[in-house]
């Protein structure tokens, strides 16, 4: 709107003068109604353009009445914040619950164990196999890839409670994911900066019958692996078998009173993702290494992720396998989606 | 004369009823729209009810009326809605004007400035205004001066908020146009006239603080 300069107004307001007649409710109403003759409204607006009295009382009769039928609350001022809540209820309803695995046990991690930032203080004791805390399963430091693996020996000293990893018959419902956290102190590595933390979960989309995880905890971007690698447990009801990650996979055939690592492939590729439905294991990690055995992993066979145009190189943060032929990969580069087993690989 | 409300003026019980089933509702709604308050409109609307029904009694004995004051030159209903209109002005100002006597202090004279070398920016401006319309100062008026909406000019108008926005914007052009000529033929340059229109102290906003800080470190170099 086109401003009026101040001086115009001033001049505007010094011919306000209102005669002495104004005109009554009767004019003002037939005005409004335009039930005046042409004569008559002519005047009656004259009287309005100089009388603010007149303007004010006809502005405040031309009022629209308030309905009383309307709602104290007016839906149709809630349309913005109904279209956001039903976007994210959409949004919950078709995004993949992995996807939140890692803010979720971000979330959940210090009420869960609660005696991880005191220990952080403590100083670094020689590499002992007895766990310290049952609760609090600390994994040594990530080591720079040149660096052989860590030989760990768990022996028996690895306890997780029953109540942690409820192993009762299956359920079908979600089971609350707990944080379990076991410490192994190395000397020489500053164990203050690294928590691993597992979780247990059954599978969003398992197999037929099978009560397996399969890529559920997804992971940080590769530079944050180092600092919070996620221990990925899976649980296969046939075998009565628990698989976890620290960059090697590990395997408890004991309810997780032992664990003996499981070689994979022979290589030297860390392994941050897994994926475990019965006896079909998917477990991949550094340079795009993928690795699928399918007898329970006593025998693994490498899996080349590639398309026509490049193959993946990058580390796999996360493996989803719906079925035994439909398996994705996720990367800090984008995903790689199977539908035939391994067979074929396309970007996504 | 509407029958209801001569009726009514004359003291008829069943058209007292008809018009309490009619226009009581009504008049409800149009006074809590006017004074914005449930409970402030309910008040209004009771009070004027009571002088539609009459609380005065005339020479004969009978009841006086604010409904005898209807004419019928437009509904009953617009009727009662600008006499309530009127009612609930008349009380806003009396509460204005005491509000006012309190604060008296903090009131500014309401002196209407012209500078005196802005004669000629006057005549020009006196002028151009008498051109115009009694419609096209009502528009200037209402918006400009009692702040009234573009919605609000429509519905006393009868017209859609973008025709008055139109109107208005074509107004103000031409009042413009009026007045630069008006100054050209009084002797001034375009670029003078123009500049005359345009720079006025009251539409510069200083910051005061700001220009006091400044002098007070300028006296302290």
């Amino acid at each position: 709107m086109t401003k009026l300069p101040q001086f115009v107004r001033s001049r505007l307001v010094i011919r306000q003068t209102a005669p002495a007649e104004h005109p009554n409710a009767n004019l003002l109403a037939a005005f409004a109604e335009q039930a005046l003759s042409v004569h008559e409204r002519a005047s009656v607006l004259e009287h309005l353009a100089r009388c603010p009295e007149c303007r004010e009382v006809f502005a405040v009769g031309s009022a629209p009445a308030a309905d009383p039928q309307k709602p104290a609350i007016e839906w149709w001022k809630w349309r913005w914040t109904a279209a956001a809540a039903a976007a994210c209820l959409i949004a919950a309803l078709f995004w993949r619950p992995g996807s939140f695995q890692h803010s979720i046990e971000e979330r959940i991690a210090p009420a869960a164990s609660p005696s991880a930032a005191p220990e952080k203080e403590k100083p670094v004791q020689p590499i002992s196999p007895v766990v310290t805390s049952p609760r609090h399963f600390r994994a040594k430091p990530s080591p720079p890839a040149a660096a052989p693996p860590p030989v760990l020996t768990l022996r028996q000293t690895v306890k997780l409670p029953p109540v942690t990893l409820n192993l009762a018959p299956p359920e079908p419902a979600r089971v609350a994911p707990q944080a379990t956290s076991l410490e192994m102190r190395e000397p020489g590595r500053d164990l203050s900066k690294e928590s691993a933390r597992a979780q247990l979960k059954p599978p969003a989309q398992s197999r037929a019958g099978t009560m397996a995880l399969d890529g559920m905890f997804q992971q940080r971007p590769h530079t944050n692996l180092a600092k919070t690698r996620l221990r990925q447990f899976s649980r296969s009801e046939e075998e009565k078998s628990l698989w976890t990650l620290d960059g090697v996979l590990r395997k408890s055939d004991d309810r997780g009173k032992t664990w003996r690592v499981v070689p994979v492939g022979g290589g030297d590729a860390r392994l941050y993702a897994l994926s475990a439905a019965g006896a079909d294991i998917w477990t991949g990690g550094e340079d795009g290494a993928l690795f699928h055995s399918m007898d329970g992993g006593r025998v693994w066979k490498p899996v080349i992720v590639a398309n026509t145009d490049r193959r993946l190189t990058d580390t796999i943060t996360s493996i989803e396998a719906r079925d035994a032929d439909w398996i994705k990969l996720k990367t800090h580069s984008g995903d790689w989606l199977t539908t035939d087993g391994g067979r074929h690989w396309r970007r996504q | 004369m509407d029958d209801l409300a001569r009726a009514c003026a004359h003291g008829n019980e069943d058209a007292w009823r008809q018009f309490v089933s009619l226009y009581r509702e009504k008049l409800y709604r149009a006074a809590v729209a006017m004074a914005r308050v449930d409970s402030v409109g309910r008040e209004l609307a009771d009070a004027f009810y009571a002088n539609l029904f009459g609380t005065r009694l005339g020479k004969d004995g009978r009841r006086i009326s604010k409904l005898e004051s209807y004419l019928g030159r437009g509904s009953l209903e617009g009727w009662l809605r600008m006499v309530l209109a009127q009612d609930y002005v008349n009380r806003f100002r009396a509460e204005r004007r005491l509000v006012r006597f309190v604060e008296s202090a903090d009131i500014r004279p309401r002196g209407i400035y012209v500078a005196p070398d802005n004669a000629k920016l006057a005549e020009a401006t006196d002028i151009a205004l008498t051109t115009l319309s009694s419609e096209e100062r009502f528009l200037l008026s209402a918006h400009y001066l009692d702040g009234c909406t573009l919605a609000e000019i429509g519905r006393m108008l009868s017209l859609h908020e973008s025709t008055i926005s139109r109107r208005l914007e074509k107004i103000t052009a031409a009042l413009r146009k009026k007045i630069l000529r008006g100054l050209r033929d009084a002797g001034s340059g375009r670029r003078e006239a123009e500049e005359m229109l345009e720079v006025d102290v009251r539409d510069i906003t200083l910051n005061i603080r700001e220009r006091l800080t400044q002098e007070r470190q300028g006296e302290s170099i």
